[in-house]
Order: structure tokens, then sequence, then C-alpha cells
């Protein structure tokens, strides 16, 4: 068998190319719908909390908010590290039920695994409905 | 040393009961079809609530559920230890190239099926896998958000989850399992077996949710030890790389001449040694908000 011989394609291993090639074609339809689906999805989100928040920290299902008199600050309740919802208060710490970072009470970062504070959010007040209205990001 | 001693086990085990493969498949079988069951009363739009009602109002409905848990456990456990027998065999020596590829992809398959299933429960343990996860395949760079939305769908929304739960990544499963074994349906025997052993189990031990009032939330068991392993990983994105690696590797395996193939087979048992310490140190010394506890607390 000569270097021509053993280099030629046959029928099935050409039909295998054409199939794998045909199969890539999907993809590059359906990834425009998911892109599609994803933005629709991906809104910003506005959450409404009520002017007269109690003291201390008030758990969201999108943030955390910690009330000092009239001192407001609003930090979201994902943690930095992977993103997991932070709902539980330990003593003065905030821990992530994931990984066990550990945030203050003010979002800092104290122990790891996570590396960056929590997310500070924009907030207003409405005077008229008597809100704080919250932008909580993609 | 110890894969002779590990070998024998499986030989012994095999003589007097059915293959660990032949068992794997009829366990299987039991979670499909009690799967199949529990798909009338489950509502995907309100998980834990329909869960809820389902084993309130119903022995049934708690029978099918523990059922469906009871087999899948048994499934992962048995598949991994099939993997742990099909390589003291050098199976990969004795299948074709394209189908080891699609064995090794069935081993995150089989995880996937597993932990969307516990995803699929609603409770406060499944919110924390589900933000593990999707949280872990967002941070690929890329193609991270596309990912997390094709196999986790967004947050609030179990909708995609639960289309691969119960049909695209089982039936993937399957497929890889029939092209495996070359027959459609387990034996009799091992059915008798893994329907016997799912209905005693779930007799005794009935599955259930997570309690709202328990501080301690944990994901699965098969995954406790990753969550160990991200704890200590302030970038955790390195970790779905390693994964990424070894299942590279996995696949290679029967490309790899044969004098550094049992390194790397020792390789792997070496870490899914450590991997079993890890686990072993979050399920029995990891108490509520990460502080220590003793198993005994």
């Amino acid at each position: 068998m000569n270097e021509t011989e053993t280099r030629k394609l046959d029928r099935k291993s050409f039909l295998k190319i054409i199939g794998g090639a045909l199969a890539l074609v999907p993809l590059f339809l359906i990834f425009p719908l998911i892109k599609k689906r994803i933005m629709f999805m991906s809104k910003k989100k506005l959450v409404e909390i009520p002017l007269d928040i109690q003291e201390g920290i008030t758990f969201f299902p999108d943030c955390i908010v910690n009330r000092r008199g009239k001192e407001v600050k609003v930090f979201s309740s994902r943690c930095s590290h992977l993103g997991c919802r932070i709902n539980r208060q330990m003593g003065s710490e905030l821990v992530c039920p994931c990984h066990g970072s550990r945030y203050s009470t003010d979002g800092e970062i104290l122990s790891g695994p996570a590396a960056r504070d929590l997310e500070v959010l924009e907030y207003r007040a409405d005077e008229k409905t008597k809100k704080y209205i919250i932008t909580i990001p993609v | 040393m110890a894969a002779s001693f590990l070998r024998k086990i499986f030989e012994q085990w095999n003589r007097r009961l059915p293959t660990i493969g032949a068992l794997d498949f009829a366990f299987f079988m039991v979670a499909v079809v009690s799967g199949v069951i529990l798909v009338l009363p489950y509502d995907v739009t309100a998980p834990k609530d329909s869960l809820q009602v389902m084993m309130l109002t119903s022995q049934g409905g708690v029978f099918f559920r523990s059922l469906h848990y009871w087999s899948a456990q048994a499934f992962t456990v048995l598949a991994l230890l099939h993997v742990i027998e099909f390589l003291l065999k050098k199976g990969e020596e004795k299948v074709s190239s394209g189908l080891w590829i699609r064995l090794s992809v069935g081993i995150p398959v089989i995880l996937y099926v597993m932990l969307s299933g516990f995803i699929l429960k609603g409770d406060a343990e499944a919110e924390l896998a589900r933000q593990i996860f999707g949280g872990l395949v967002e941070a690929l760079p890329l193609l991270g958000d596309y990912l997390s939305f094709i196999f986790l769908g967004r947050e609030g929304d179990l909708q995609i989850v639960y289309v691969h739960h119960a049909a695209t990544a089982t039936l993937f499963t399957w497929i890889i399992i029939i092209e495996h074994v070359k027959r459609f349906w387990p034996d009799l025997v091992s059915h008798i077996y893994a329907m016997g052993l799912s209905i005693v189990f779930s007799v005794i031990i009935p599955a259930s949710l997570h309690s709202s009032g328990d501080p301690v939330v944990k994901g699965p068991w098969y995954f406790i030890g990753f969550q160990e392993i991200l704890h200590w990983m302030t970038r955790p994105v390195l970790s779905v790389a390693v994964l990424v690696l070894f299942l590279s590797v996995f696949m290679g395996l029967p490309k790899i001449n044969e004098k550094y193939r049992s390194r790397v087979k020792i390789f792997f048992s070496s870490m899914l040694f450590i991997y079993f310490i890890f686990t072993i140190i979050g399920w029995a010394f990891r108490g509520a908000g990460w502080q220590f506890q003793v198993p005994w607390q």
C-alpha cells in the first residue's frame, strides 16, 4: 500500500466530517436565541422598601439594608465570591452560607474565601410613596 | 497492593451478587420509572410546596419520592464503584475510543443529573446548590453566562433544570448505558435486587426536605467535598479549570503509554481519596455559619 492510498478519504470518514460540520450549524442558530432570552430575563430590577425600615440589619432577597439612625446603607446580598445570597447574621458579622465568607455589617470583607466587599447599591428615597427605591444591577 | 485488594473485593461481589454494572443499570431504571411517576404531582413553579403537599397528603407520594431518592443515590455510588472496577480491569483498552470519550462525559452528566434533581427540591439546600453552581459556571470566561443559562437557567426559574433532569441528561445517560452494556433493560435478577433494596430503604428512611428552621445548610453529599475545596479558593473558577483538565486526561487515558497510565490511575485514586477526606470534614465537622462542630453536636 503506497502513501497516496493510505491518505485516501473513504466514504465513511467523509460522511463523518460532513455530519460533524452540519452539527455546528444549529449551534450558530441557537446562540442568538439564548442571547435574546438571557437579555430578556436579565433586566435591572427596582426594589421598594419602606422608609421606616427597622434599625440594624434587614435581609431582602436581593439586598441587605443597614440602618443606623438616619444613615442607611444598602448593599447587594450576593457574596463577592460566587454570588450566593447572604441571609444570615452571626453576632456582628454577615456570613455567606455557601463557603463561609464573612463581612462586617457595612459590607466590608473580614475573611475569605471572598476577596472583595459586598457591592454598594444605589437608592433614592421617594417621599410620595414613603419608600426607598433600590436599583438591583443585573 | 490496594489495587489487588480492591480487585479481589470486586471479584467476590461479582461472583456472589449481580455484577456492579448490572446492579447500577437496574438502580438507574428504578430511578427513571419512579421519576416519571413524580412528574405528575410535581409543580416546577412551586417546587417545595408541591413536594410538601405530595408528601403530607399521600403515603404514595412519600414512597415514590423516597424510591426515586434512594435508587438515584445507589446508582451514583455504584457508578463510582463501577468506574474504579473498570479501570482496575483495564477496561479503557477494551472499548472503542469514541465510546470511552462518551463514557467519560457520562461521569459529569451523571453528577449533573443528580445535582439537578437536588436543585428541583426547591428547599434551602437546593437554593444553595443552585447558587454555588450558577456562580461557578457564570465565572467562566466568555461562555460562562451562556453555559449557566443552558444548564441551570435563571435564578428563581427551575424550568430548564427540570427539562434537563427529566429528559435531556437522563436520556443521554440511558443512551450511554445502552451503548456500554449493549442491552436496553437490566436483567431480571439485578432488577429484583435494585427494586428490593430501594423499597427497603424507602420504607425505613423516607426522603425528607430540608427543614426551614435548621440553620445548618449543606449541599448534596457528593459535592460537600467540593464545597470544602471552594471554601479555600479565592478564585473559584480555577477549580473548574482543574476539573476540565482532569476530565481531559481521563478521556485521553487509553492513549497514554501503559507505563505512565498506571501512574495516572494512582494519581486519580489519590485525588479521590483526598476528596473523600474533604467530604468527611464537611459532613461531620461543619456547623451553622461554617463554625467548627463535632458530629455528635
